[in-house]
C-alpha cells in the first residue's frame, strides 16, 4: 500500500498527456504568431517612419534647391495670358538663372515626377513620387503658382507638391504600415527682380 | 533531498530557462527595434534642425544685405559732392578717401545716428565706424578678432552682428567690397547659426541721384492738364519773411477735371473740403474702408467709382462722364474699338482731348518689359477709355516742403490741401509729403554752383557764328534782318508782355558748337543745333534798371500799332557808363521747331533779369544727346541724327549728356502761352525736352514732353534785382500749364471765350538715369543693383 502512491507519482512526472501537449502547442502556436505579427509590424513600422524620413529629407533639399533656383531667376513664365490677371498656376515654369540658362521645372503627373531641364537638354528627374494639387472636383490645380504685377514682373512664386514614398510592400493593414505622403508647400520672391 | 523534490526543481529550473531565452530573445529584439527607431527619430529631428538652421542662416544672411543697404545709404550720403557723375575712379576715391581737388569738393556731413569721427576717410572708413558703434556687433571667434578692418584692397571686413540678445550662434556678417574698374561695391553677407552658414552677395552702385522731377526755391504752380511723374521740393517760405499771405504758397496745384462742367467742378471742390478735413496722409485721396478717412465722404456725393478703394478727382470725373456705369469713360472710340474694349460709347468724345491724351497716353510700357506692344495697351494704355487701369494722379511721387505745415496754413488761412489739389501716388515704402525738409533732406542750387560746369560749354563752341549763318545761307538757309521782321511780345504769345523784339530770323539753318553773340536776340526756326549752342550775354547785370532798360511798349491807335519806351529816360549802369538799351548787352532768344543734339548753354547772369536773359523754345522742338536713344530711333531722321551725335565723340557726349538746358539765372519759356492744337492731336507740335534743365525760373506751357529734373536757381527776394521796383515773390515762380481765371490767374483764357485755344498737354517725367552736370552740391548715393543677387560666394 504504501508503494501506490509513489508508482501515481512516477507516472505522473513520466510525461504530459496529449491533451496537454496540443494545448501547449496551441498556445506557443498562438504566442509565436503574435510575436511574429507583432515583430512584423515593427519592422513595418520601421521601414516606414525610415522611408518617411528619408522622404522628408530628400523632399527639403529639392524644394530648398527649387527655392534657391527661384531666388535667384529673372524672366519668368509662363505670365498670364491677359496681362490684367495677376496669377497664374500651372504644372511646368521656365525661368533663366544667374548664369542665363533657361531652366524649365515641370511636374509629370502622368509619371509622378518633378523634372528639370536645363538649356533645352534632357529632362532630369528631381523627384519621383510626386503628384500635384487637386481639387475637391477632382479638378487639377496646377503645381505652381506665379503671382505677377501687371501680368509681367514674377513677384511671388508658389509650390504645393505631395510626395509618396517609394514603398511597395502593402499588405499588412495596420496603422502605421502605409508610409503617409509628404505635402511641400513653399512660397518665394525672386531677388533679382524685387529686391 | 529526496528525489521527487529534485525532479521538481531540476523541472521548476529548466522551465524558468526557456522563459529566460525567450525574454532575453525578445528584449534583444525590441531593445534593437527601440534603438534603431530612437536613431530615426533622432536623424528625422536632427533634419528638421538643419533644416531650420538653413532656414535661420539664410534669413539671417538676408537681414544682413538689408542691414547693409541702409548702412551703406546713411553713410554714403554723408559724402557731399559736386561732381556730377560718379564714374569708377571717383566712386573707388570716394570709397578710400583718395579724392583730389580735381574732383571737385567733397563735404562730410557728421553722422547722425552714432557717434563716431565727424570726417572720415572715405565711405569704407565712415562704415566702419558705424560697425564700431554697433552694441550687438560682437567676436564669436577667434578670426573676428580685430575686425572691423579694412584691407588694403579697401575691402571692409566687420565684425558679426548678433540677431538676438544672448545668442551667440545666430548672427550675420559683412563684408564691402569695391570692385575694380566699376562704381559698384559688393556687399557678402555670411548667416550664422550654430554650425550652419549661408552666403549672400549683392552689388550697390555708388553714384549722385537728384530724385525729384522739379526741385526749386521759387514757388511751384502746376495748373491743369499737367501730370508730373517724380516727386516735387521747393524750399520756398524758409526765408525770414519769406512765407506771408502776400508771397504765396510754396506750391499750388489745380485739378486737371477743372473747367469741364458746373457740376463736376462742384463735386471736385466738395471733395476737396472733405480730403482738407480728412486726408489722414496728405495724399489728396480718401480711403473709403478707413475709419476715419472714410468719414469724409459722407456728403460729397462720390463714391469709388473705379474701384482703386480710393476716393480722388478722378472718381469725380467717373461719376460725371461714365453715363453707363461700366466704371471708364470712352473718349476715343475708335483706339477703343481696336484695344477690343466692348461697349465702347462716346462719353467724353471732343470734350478735351488733351486731358484724355495726357492720361491714356501715359506710361506705354506699363508692365515694364521694355517694350510698348499689346499687352501694354491691355494694360489700359492708349486703349480708347479713361479707367483704373490709368492709375491716374496728379503727381507720382512725394511732395517735399522746406516749410512746416501748420506755419503754411496759418500764414494761408487755408488748408494746405485745398491749395496744393490732386492725388499723389507714392511707393509703398514712401510718404506722399514731408514738411520740414532739412537743408539736407532738400537742397538749394545757385547760379554760382554751375561756373565750372559752365565753363566747359564755352570752351567747346566757336566764335564764328557770322561765317556760320554765312554757311547756313549759302547751304539754303534764310536770314531776315531784324529791320524787317515783325515786332513779337515777350513771353511769346503773352496777352499780357512785358515786353517786345524785333528779332531777326535765321531759318533752316545748321550750327554746330557755336556761340550767339550778346545783343542777338534771335528768332531760330526750323534749325539743327549740333554740339552745343552757348548764348553769350553780360554777366554784371546788376543795375536794378538792367530790366527795363530799352523795354517797349505796343501802342494801338486805331489800324496803326506801334512800338514806344516803356520806360523812357531809364537808364542802367554797366562799367560806369548809363546805357539806354540793355537789350544789345543781353540776350533774348526763340527757337521755334528747332532740333537740338547736345545742349543749350550761357554765360551766368550776375542777376535774375528775365526780359533781358530769357530763352523761348516754341514749335516741335527735340533734344537728344544719346545716338542710343530708343526715341530717337523712331525719329524719320533717326539715323541721320545718330550719325551726327557720333561724329561729336564719346568725351563731348558725356558732357553734353549732362545737362540739355544749361542756363541758371536765365528765364526759360517752353512752349507757347497760345495753345497750337493740330486736327490730328498725335501731330501737334510739342517740345521734347530730356536731361537736366537749370534755369532761374522756368514755365512750360501748352504741348511738352519732359524727361528729366528742373532745377531752378532763382530765390526771389523783395527789394532786390527784378524785385527791386515793389515786385512781389508770388509772381516770380515756376509754372507748369493752364492756369484760368477760376485760378487767379487773369492772363489764362477762359474756354469758350475768342481767344481760348485748349489746355495744353504737359507730360513731365523724372529720369533716374539722367546725368548731371558738376557744380551740384548733393550727397552721394547708392542703390541696390538687384541683378547682382548671388547665393553663394566667399565665406
Amino acid at each position: 500500500m504504501n508503494q501506490l502512491p509513489r508508482n501515481r507519482v512516477r507516472r505522473a512526472r513520466r510525461g504530459f498527456s496529449l491533451i496537454e501537449m496540443l494545448v501547449a502547442l496551441a498556445i506557443c502556436s498562438a504566442l509565436l504568431t503574435a510575436t511574429l505579427v507583432s515583430l512584423y509590424a515593427s519592422f513595418r513600422a520601421y521601414q516606414s517612419t525610415t522611408e518617411q524620413a528619408s522622404t522628408h529629407v530628400i523632399g527639403r533639399v529639392v524644394m530648398h534647391r527649387v527655392m534657391a533656383l527661384v531666388r535667384n531667376g529673372i524672366g519668368f513664365g509662363p505670365v498670364p495670358e491677359d496681362p490684367r490677371e495677376n496669377s497664374i498656376a500651372t504644372d511646368e515654369i521656365t525661368f533663366l538663372d544667374e548664369d542665363e540658362r533657361e531652366i524649365t521645372l515641370r511636374l509629370d503627373r502622368t509619371h509622378s515626377v518633378l523634372l528639370m531641364r536645363v538649356d533645352g537638354g534632357q529632362e532630369q528627374v528631381l523627384l519621383d513620387g510626386v503628384s500635384g494639387p487637386i481639387d475637391t472636383d477632382g479638378t487639377q490645380l496646377g503645381a505652381f503658382q506665379l503671382e505677377y504685377e501687371n501680368g509681367y514682373k514674377l513677384i511671388k512664386a508658389s509650390f504645393d507638391l505631395t510626395v509618396a514614398a517609394d514603398d511597395t510592400v502593402q499588405d499588412l493593414a495596420i496603422e502605421g504600415n502605409d508610409v503617409v505622403p509628404i505635402r511641400l508647400v513653399g512660397s518665394t520672391a525672386p531677388r533679382r527682380i524685387i529686391w | 533531498m529526496d528525489r521527487s523534490c529534485q525532479h521538481m526543481h531540476r523541472r521548476k529550473h529548466a522551465r524558468r530557462g526557456v522563459a529566460s531565452v525567450l525574454a532575453m530573445l525578445f528584449l534583444v529584439i525590441f531593445g534593437s527595434l527601440a534603438a534603431a527607431m530612437a536613431i530615426v527619430a533622432q536623424g528625422n529631428l536632427r533634419t528638421a534642425d538643419s533644416s531650420l538652421k538653413v532656414s535661420r542662416a539664410q534669413s539671417a544672411a538676408e537681414s544682413g544685405l538689408v542691414f547693409a543697404q541702409r548702412r551703406l545709404e546713411t553713410q554714403t550720403a554723408r559724402f557731399v559732392i559736386t561732381k556730377g557723375v560718379v564714374d569708377a575712379s571717383f566712386a573707388e576715391k570716394l570709397w578710400m578717401g583718395t579724392w583730389t581737388s580735381g574732383d571737385g569738393t567733397v563735404t562730410i556731413s557728421p553722422a547722425t545716428d552714432f557717434n563716431g569721427p565727424a570726417s572720415p576717410l572715405g565711405i569704407a572708413a565712415a562704415v566702419r565706424d558705424a560697425h564700431l558703434a554697433d552694441a550687438s556687433a560682437f567676436a564669436p571667434a577667434a578670426e573676428h578678432q580685430g575686425l572691423p578692418e579694412i584691407l588694403q584692397d579697401g575691402t571692409l571686413v566687420t565684425e558679426p552682428v548678433r540677431l538676438e540678445q544672448g545668442n551667440d550662434r545666430l548672427w550675420f556678417q559683412l563684408i564691402y567690397e569695391p570692385i575694380p574698374n566699376t562704381s559698384n561695391v559688393r556687399v557678402t553677407a555670411i548667416g550664422n547659426d550654430g554650425e550652419i552658414r549661408r552666403t549672400l552677395s549683392m552689388e550697390f552702385k555708388l553714384g549722385k541721384k537728384i530724385e525729384y522731377a522739379v526741385i526749386s526755391p521759387n514757388r511751384i504752380m502746376i495748373g491743369k492738364n499737367v501730370l508730373v511723374e517724380g516727386p516735387l521740393g521747393t524750399r520756398y517760405g524758409t526765408n525770414p519773411g519769406e512765407l506771408t499771405a502776400a508771397n504765396g504758397d510754396p506750391l499750388v496745384m489745380r485739378s486737371d477735371f477743372r473747367y469741364l462742367t458746373t457740376s463736376l467742378t462742384t463735386k471736385i471742390d466738395a471733395l476737396a473740403i472733405a480730403i482738407a478735413a480728412h486726408d489722414i496722409d496728405g495724399d489728396g485721396r480718401l480711403r473709403p474702408a478707413h475709419p476715419s478717412e472714410g468719414q469724409g465722404l459722407a456728403g460729397v456725393g462720390v463714391t469709388d467709382e473705379d474701384g482703386d478703394e480710393y476716393v480722388d478727382d478722378f472718381d469725380c470725373f467717373l461719376s460725371e462722364y461714365d453715363t453707363n456705369g461700366d466704371a471708364m469713360v470712352v473718349w476715343d472710340p475708335s483706339r477703343a474699338s481696336a484695344a477690343g474694349v466692348s461697349g465702347a460709347g462716346s462719353e467724353f468724345v471732343g470734350i478735351d482731348n488733351q486731358l484724355a491724351r495726357l492720361i491714356d497716353l501715359s506710361m506705354p510700357d506699363r508692365n515694364e518689359d521694355g517694350v510698348v506692344d499689346a499687352r501694354d495697351v491691355r494694360l489700359g494704355y492708349s486703349d480708347g477709355v479713361l479707367n483704373s487701369f490709368d492709375h491716374y494722379a496728379k503727381v507720382k511721387g512725394r511732395l517735399v516742403f522746406g516749410v512746416e505745415e501748420q506755419a503754411w496754413e496759418s500764414t494761408a488761412g487755408d488748408h494746405w490741401r485745398n491749395i496744393a489739389q490732386g492725388p499723389v501716388q507714392v511707393g509703398r515704402d514712401d510718404v506722399p509729403v514731408k514738411f520740414g525738409a532739412t537743408t539736407e533732406e532738400l537742397r538749394v542750387v545757385q547760379t554760382s554752383d554751375f561756373t565750372q560746369a559752365a565753363a566747359w560749354y564755352a570752351a567747346n563752341v566757336q566764335n564764328n557764328f557770322a561765317q556760320q549763318v554765312t554757311a547756313g545761307v549759302a547751304a539754303g538757309g534764310t536770314f531776315t534782318a531784324a529791320s524787317s521782321a515783325p515786332y513779337e511780345a515777350v513771353p511769346f504769345g503773352s496777352s499780357a508782355a512785358y515786353d517786345y523784339y524785333q528779332r531777326p530770323i535765321y531759318q533752316n539753318m545748321v550750327f554746330r558748337d557755336v556761340k550767339i553773340p550778346k545783343g542777338t536776340n534771335a528768332l531760330f526756326k526750323n534749325c539743327r543745333f549740333e554740339g552745343t549752342v552757348y548764348i553769350e550775354t553780360e554777366t554784371a547785370c546788376n543795375d536794378v534798371n538792367w530790366n527795363y532798360t530799352g523795354a517797349l511798349k505796343q501802342v494801338v491807335s486805331g489800324s496803326t500799332v506801334t512800338y514806344e519806351p516803356r520806360f523812357p529816360g531809364v537808364t542802367a549802369q554797366l562799367n560806369g557808363s548809363a546805357q539806354t538799351n540793355t537789350r544789345q548787352h543781353s540776350n533774348s532768344i526763340r527757337f521755334d521747331g528747332c532740333t537740338f543734339l547736345g545742349s543749350i548753354a550761357g554765360d551766368t547772369p550776375a542777376e535774375y533779369t528775365h526780359w533781358r536773359n530769357k530763352i523761348q523754345i516754341t514749335g516741335s522742338t527735340r533734344f537728344y544727346s544719346d545716338p542710343n536713344d530708343a526715341e530717337l530711333a523712331l525719329q524719320p531722321d533717326g539715323s541721320q541724327l545718330r550719325g551726327i551725335l557720333n561724329s561729336l565723340g564719346a568725351a563731348k557726349l558725356d558732357n553734353l549728356q549732362r545737362s540739355s538746358i544749361m542756363m541758371p539765372g536765365w528765364s526759360v519759356d517752353v512752349g507757347n502761352f497760345t495753345n497750337q492744337v493740330s486736327a490730328d492731336p498725335d501731330l501737334t507740335a510739342r517740345v521734347k525736352l530730356k536731361g537736366t534743365v537749370i534755369a532761374g525760373i522756368m514755365d512750360i506751357r501748352g504741348t511738352a514732353d519732359v524727361l528729366g529734373t528742373l532745377m531752378m536757381t532763382f530765390r526771389p527776394i523783395p527789394g532786390e534785382g527784378p524785385l527791386f521796383y515793389n515786385g512781389q515773390p508770388e509772381a516770380f515762380n515756376t509754372t507748369l500749364g493752364y492756369f484760368g481765371s477760376l485760378d487767379g490767374d487773369g492772363e489764362g483764357a477762359l474756354p469758350g471765350s475768342s481767344t481760348f485755344s485748349g489746355f495744353g498737354e504737359i507730360r513731365l517725367r523724372y529720369d533716374p538715369d539722367a546725368k548731371l552736370p558738376d557744380g551740384i552740391p548733393w550727397p552721394a548715393s547708392v542703390e541696390p543693383v538687384a541683378d547682382s543677387y548671388r547665393e553663394g560666394g566667399r565665406a
